[in-house]
């Protein structure tokens, strides 16, 4: 029997091994997050005036900003929020982009039409203008931040869904699948849906950066949030008063915070693209 | 008997007639070589005969029934690539499932594969060996005929022997008729009982 010596090398080189550990390890700190979101006290968002404008050290790592609010406290709840908003939008946006694509693919001749004809309204308007109207007129806040996101980022993803359907449909395995007696339903679940549900999956997963840039960028001009709710749009509008006085950290750290955490996003949609591809990964 | 009478096609009303009033029969145990060049319209009289698509004027009948529309069609059709064929996202044993209900490591015995293929990917076979699942899966228990177009063009001479021989006795053992579609003239003669050119079908 030949002998595996697992290596740090040989575990880099596994590419279904990395795909998995790297999946595993972004979603551990999405949790990780939520969970500290959940329990962190607070203590941190009361103002304290003596405690103000303190750069980053031991009592408090992030550094407390001009109304001695905890930076760390703050920057932990903003990101949770921002998460739950980004998930709420992504979800109803990818909803509204898998529907419409399988209409307009399934059903063609008008359906399909009207749907292209959508799909180019949508994505011929400047995006950042269309979602400040949008959610200005749905009532801005919270609700504004997220209906505005959903109805605005479903285009690319529909229109994604709706050639990948079109081009499945004309295969040949398709085709001999029904001379095979499959129904129309079991072609539906057993050949399209494997081919649907990753574009599913990697299209939220990739909506969410957007949406969350989406929604801080809408706090970050005043349309979205209001200005005591923690959000990371918020922190930094905020910050840019304070950036001359040389506060950096009241800037630097949450947006880094914000970068990151919508790169990890981007990580985990193309390892779980990856993962649902056999060819990539046993290639 | 399957049989196709007067059957005539083209794909638009204002472009020339591709088949025009054919008629040919193909019996159980038979097989039936066509032969032509490119773009006579072999794949076309083929997908017609299998009911991949409706002639303009014609009919086919399988012991004088029409094809059935909805179900298992006694009529199969193999293509030429065999990766086209099957669905990238399933296994072997997924794949042969949809066409027998039988037990799988029996086909793949008597099609000279290793059991052990039935849990990889379409892509982790060869062409040659794909093919053969292909063909494998066409053979349900109510396939009648096999419409076997250029299905080992893309393949090397002894891989081709290979796969006729294997063809030629399961069709033997089911009493399945074949039409053959090649432009290989020595292969149709070596396994023809009746070797036909679409020219002369034509009128």
């Amino acid at each position: 029997m030949k002998t595996v010596i697992v290596t740090y090398k040989t575990i880099l080189r596994n590419k279904r091994l990395t795909t998995i550990l790297s999946i595993i390890l972004c979603i551990l700190v999405f949790a990780g997050l939520s969970i500290a979101g959940f329990t962190i006290s607070e203590k941190g968002l009361r103002t304290d005036l003596e405690e103000r404008n303190l750069s980053p050290d031991a009592c408090h790592i992030f550094g407390t900003d001009w109304l001695g609010r905890d930076m760390l406290t703050r920057i932990v709840k903003g990101l949770n929020l921002s998460l739950k908003i980004g998930l709420i939008a992504a979800g109803i946006s990818t909803m509204i982009a898998v529907m419409l694509g399988l209409c307009s693919a399934l059903f063609g001749g008008m359906v399909d039409f009207v749907i292209i004809w959508m799909i180019d309204l949508f994505m011929s308007l400047p995006h950042l203008v269309f979602l400040v109207l949008i959610s200005f007129a749905a009532g801005g806040g919270a609700k504004g931040v997220v209906i505005g996101v959903a109805v605005t980022h479903w285009p690319a993803l529909a229109r994604v869904i709706r050639a990948e359907v079109l081009q499945l449909m004309n295969t040949e395995y398709i085709q001999i699948a029904s001379k095979l007696g499959q129904s129309n339903t079991g072609i539906m679940t057993h050949h399209l849906l494997p081919h649907i549900v990753p574009q599913f999956l990697v299209g939220m997963i990739l909506l969410f950066p957007h949406a969350i840039l989406h929604e801080a960028g809408l706090s970050f001009i005043g349309m979205g949030l209001s200005p005591h709710t923690p959000a990371i749009g918020i922190i930094l509008s905020e910050s840019m008063r304070h950036l001359s006085t040389g506060y950096w950290w009241l800037a630097v750290i949450p947006g880094a915070c914000l970068l990151f955490m919508v790169k990890l996003f981007d990580i985990l949609g193309e390892n779980i693209r990856d993962w649902v591809n056999p060819k990539i990964l046993r290639g | 008997m399957l049989e196709g009478r007067n059957l005539s096609f083209r794909y638009h009303p204002k472009k020339d007639w591709i088949l025009k009033n054919i008629s040919l029969t193909v019996s159980p145990g038979q097989v039936i070589g066509l032969k032509g060049m490119s773009g006579e319209g072999k794949t076309t009289l083929g997908k017609i005969m299998a009911g991949y698509l409706r002639p303009d004027s014609g009919f086919i009948q399988v012991d004088k029934y029409p094809l059935p529309k909805k179900g298992v069609s006694p009529v199969q059709m193999i293509f030429q690539h065999p990766e086209l064929s099957v669905n990238p996202k399933w296994r072997i044993h997924k794949i042969l499932s949809e066409g027998i209900a039988g037990n799988q490591t029996l086909l793949m015995d008597e099609f000279g594969l290793s059991p052990s293929f039935l849990n990889r990917y379409p892509h982790e076979l060869s062409g040659g060996e794909l093919q053969r699942i292909v063909i494998g899966r066409s053979l349900g228990k109510d396939t009648r005929y096999l419409i076997a177009d250029e299905i080992t063009a893309m393949l090397d001479a002894i891989t081709q022997a290979q796969i006729w021989h294997t063809i030629m006795t399961s069709i033997k053992k089911r009493n399945i008729g074949v039409l053959a579609i090649s432009h290989d003239e020595n292969l149709l003669n070596r396994i023809c009982d009746d070797c036909l050119h679409i020219r002369d079908l034509n009128n």
